[in-house]
């Protein structure tokens, strides 16, 4: 107390040195403040978005490890042995016993097909091949089917390409197979309801649908009429559907681009109608112009050290490398955590480099005070009080500056935190998007990439983005779930929720503190190496 | 009486020139001492010496028996020793009574002593009162008091903790001549207390209201005393061989150059 008590009159006696020392000490703290409470609020997004992240994941072919296998051990095998030995798509059955995993809380299935309209059924055209659409108009297939290009946006009959490589025919209409209601996420997110009828009872095999209003009203369709559908590659193979439910849709129903549906044309079954479909084109069709269908399973995790332990899981099912787990969820959710964490990461950056250069100031400014006060510690030693005694009143004098000067500092620091680091993470996120825009080679902003906003969960509006860059999979989101509506990258919020907490406030203390010890020191190693006999004889 | 502080031998050095050559002395109580000698004689350094603010390269002090080389020079100088600076040396940023009550405050710190910080303030402001500044002044801060109230201030430091020994450099070197008097009297009251008070000086006003003058020759102390009493010996001596070498006697011996003539001749 004696050491404290005599630090703070000190300090109180001596106001314009104190007061020089303070508003240093504040602007430090001030920028810490900053800094630290953009990286609390990077770290607090990014555990809120991962513990509101519903997790998803496929199963898919893991093309490079596949195609390693594939060129044989000499790695020359021909195109034709490359093709013939690359792994299928797996199996309903084998999706099911991958299913089987503890860290799975549900599993769903989608079949989809391409199929023409027969009849007057017709598809819907809106005359623009731009890209954009949603996500429930894909469907899945290999790269090598999402590379054909065909001039057909329009109705059936049109340039085709029929008997792609890797199988799918192409058809005016998508035709999707829902194995659960749970696998229609559309309707599960809010994005499509049915205005009119209802939804297909879950796993039947009637030969009911539901059709887009947009489809419906192109055609002249209502709840109860009948449509026909034909295999694209041989025109008299159709079959009946009855309308049950016509759905509405706030997504974007624009098509992708030349050759794919536009999404009005989705065409909603049961996994077991289409498939009862499918298999009776098999066995009327001539071979390699049956109706093909495509499955894709989706896992449904929860979370991601579920998704973590589901991929390790997979592996001890028996699951072959040439396969992979792949979640768009997750992608996604990194990339629209990317802003905040780059911004976190030059947040970080600025501490050290705030830090050094603080510590630095503090340590000059002590050793040109404790020289001027060297008169004083020559007295204080010459009527017996010891170095250390003198070092601690010293440092005591700079604590006591020091705490104040921070609360002040941290306290504007606090105020100030979430307009600043909000206009740090729109630089943070136009510099992403422009370096997006160099991987395209393009000078200018990409279009549609669903430009990470830094949206986190609670802060992210609008459709989930389809920017999910997903690594080399052949399963993208069959508009089947992977797509989560609550990831973050939504075009949405570009606000930072800046957080300046109690760790904040401590870790900001702590630094200056920690600032103001480096300073200390300075004044220790002159008191330590003063004489007071030297000191009084050597003053003027 | 007993020595309150004895001198053994103390030599000390500055690099080749040796100030202090073996210097001995015992101090008692109830006394003033003052030091005289030249300038750069040492005198200053063996004040020092005597603080504890350095270290003899020879010879021991020893307080009350005990040696003062072996014992913390902080504490020694905090609770032992009061030590009066020519410029004062007190903390200008402080009051008067701020000053003495941080002395106190030391002494009962390094001798870890419980105290109560509100009887430490009454004491300072008697202790400063006993050295003629009163409890108004006390309050102010020492930038704003004269040279010969801050002389008192740094006096009343020196006593507060009721130490047996003072010891004053030039205490009044950069006072007024009716200070120096008022200094002085101070000092003799603290003598007439019991203190033993040992002053550093050139001034022969101080050293003549000293009760003993110690004198620093050739990196000795020498008593005064045995100083006046070799030089009546050597004075003794002179007047002796002078008048050995030329006796008195008749008027024929005086030399023709200093006799008189008859006109210079009172008849």
């Amino acid at each position: 107390m004696f050491i404290i008590r005599n630090a703070l009159r000190n300090v109180g006696r001596t106001k314009g040195r104190s007061i020089l020392m303070g508003i240093i000490i504040m602007i430090l703290a001030f920028s810490m403040c900053i800094g630290l409470s953009i990286r609390e609020a990077s770290s607090q997004s990014g555990k809120a978005a991962l513990a509101n992240l519903s997790v998803t994941a496929q199963i898919s072919v893991n093309r490079e490890k596949a195609m390693e296998k594939a060129s044989g051990s000499s790695g020359q095998a021909s195109k034709s042995e490359m093709i013939a030995n690359m792994p299928k798509e797996l199996t309903l059955t084998q999706l099911k016993k991958s299913a089987e995993a503890s860290s799975v809380k549900s599993f769903y299935y989608t079949l989809s097909a391409s199929v023409d309209g027969a009849g007057d059924f017709s598809a819907y055209s809106s005359g623009t091949s731009s890209s954009g659409s949603s996500a429930t108009a894909s469907f899945t297939t290999t790269a090598a089917s999402s590379d054909s290009t065909t001039g057909a946006t329009a109705s059936s009959g049109g340039d085709d390409f029929k008997g792609g490589r890797g199988g799918m025919n192409m058809g005016d209409f998508t035709i999707t197979g829902y194995s659960s209601d749970e696998a229609m996420t559309d309707f599960t997110d809010g994005t499509s309801e049915i205005s009119s009828g209802s939804m297909f009872e879950e796993g039947t095999s009637d030969m009911v649908c539901v059709i887009s209003s947009t489809l419906a009203k192109y055609n002249g369709l209502s709840v109860g009429d009948t449509v026909k559908i034909a295999n694209p590659s041989d025109s008299s193979e159709k079959y009946k559907l009855k309308i049950v439910g016509i759905y509405t849709t706030t997504s974007s129903q624009t098509a992708m681009g030349p050759g794919m549906t536009d999404s009005a044309n989705n065409i909603y079954v049961s996994y077991n109608t289409l498939n009862k479909i499918i298999k009776a084109s098999a066995k009327t069709a001539d071979d390699g112009e049956e109706i093909q269908g495509r499955l894709n399973g989706t896992y449904v995790l929860g979370s991601v050290s579920n998704y973590n332990k589901f991929k390790k899981e997979v592996k001890s099912l028996g699951l072959s490398s040439s396969y992979q787990v792949v979640s768009n969820d997750i992608q996604a959710y990194e990339n629209s955590a990317k802003p905040l964490k780059n911004l976190a990461k030059y947040a970080g950056y600025f501490l050290i480099v705030i830090f050094g250069v603080g510590a630095a100031v503090l340590l000059v400014m002590n050793i040109f005070s404790a020289r001027e006060r060297k008169y004083e510690i020559g007295v204080l030693s010459a009527i017996g009080m010891k170095k250390k005694q003198i070092s601690r009143l010293f440092i005591a004098e700079i604590l006591a500056v020091t705490i104040v000067g921070a609360g002040a500092g941290g306290l504007v620091g606090a105020l100030a935190s979430k307009p600043i680091s909000t206009k740090l993470l729109a630089a943070s996120t136009a510099s992403l998007q422009s370096q997006e825009s160099d991987s395209f080679g393009r000078g200018g902003s990409p279009g549609g990439h669903g430009g990470p906003g830094g949206g986190m969960p609670g802060n992210s509006t609008g459709a989930p983005s389809d920017s999910s860059s997903a690594s080399d999979s052949s399963s993208q989101s069959s508009g089947s779930g992977s797509s989560n509506a609550n990831a973050p990258g939504a075009n949405g919020a570009t606000e930072t929720p800046s957080s300046v907490n109690l760790k904040v406030i401590l870790e900001m203390m702590g630094l200056c503190l920690a600032m103001s010890c480096v300073g200390g020191a300075a004044s220790v190693a002159v008191i330590n190496r003063s004489e007071p006999l030297e000191i009084l004889q050597s003053r003027d | 009486m007993e020595n309150v502080l004895s001198l053994e031998k103390i030599g000390y050095s500055y690099g080749d020139n040796r100030v202090l050559k073996g210097v001995d002395a015992g101090f008692e109580r109830g006394k003033i001492y003052a030091i005289v000698g030249k300038s750069g004689a040492g005198k200053t350094t063996l004040l020092s010496v005597m603080a504890a603010l350095t270290r003899p390269q020879e010879g021991k002090i020893f307080w009350h028996g005990q040696d003062v080389t072996a014992v913390d020079p902080y504490e020694y100088r905090s609770k032992e020793i009061g030590v009066i600076f020519q410029d004062f040396n007190l903390l200008t940023q402080l009051t008067a009574v701020e000053n003495v009550e941080l002395s106190l405050e030391l002494s009962k710190v390094n001798g870890k002593e419980k105290y109560d910080r509100k009887a430490l303030q009454e004491k300072a402001y008697r202790v400063l009162e006993s050295v003629g500044i009163g409890r108004e002044l006390a309050d102010h801060r020492v930038l704003k008091l004269s040279g010969g109230q801050r002389q008192r201030v740094a006096i009343a430091r020196a006593i507060s903790y009721d130490s047996d020994i003072v010891l004053a450099d030039e205490p009044t070197g950069n006072l007024d001549g009716e200070t120096q008097i008022e200094i002085m009297d101070v000092f003799e009251k603290l003598a007439a207390q019991g203190k033993c008070v040992i002053i550093v000086t050139h001034s022969d006003y101080v050293a003549l209201r000293a009760s003993e003058k110690l004198v620093l020759r050739d990196g000795h102390l020498i008593d005064e005393k045995d100083l006046q009493r070799e030089a009546d010996a050597e004075s003794a001596q002179t007047v002796a061989t002078t008048v050995a070498a030329h006796p008195v006697g008749t008027a024929d011996d005086t030399p023709e150059s200093d006799a008189l003539d008859a006109s210079e001749r009172i008849s």
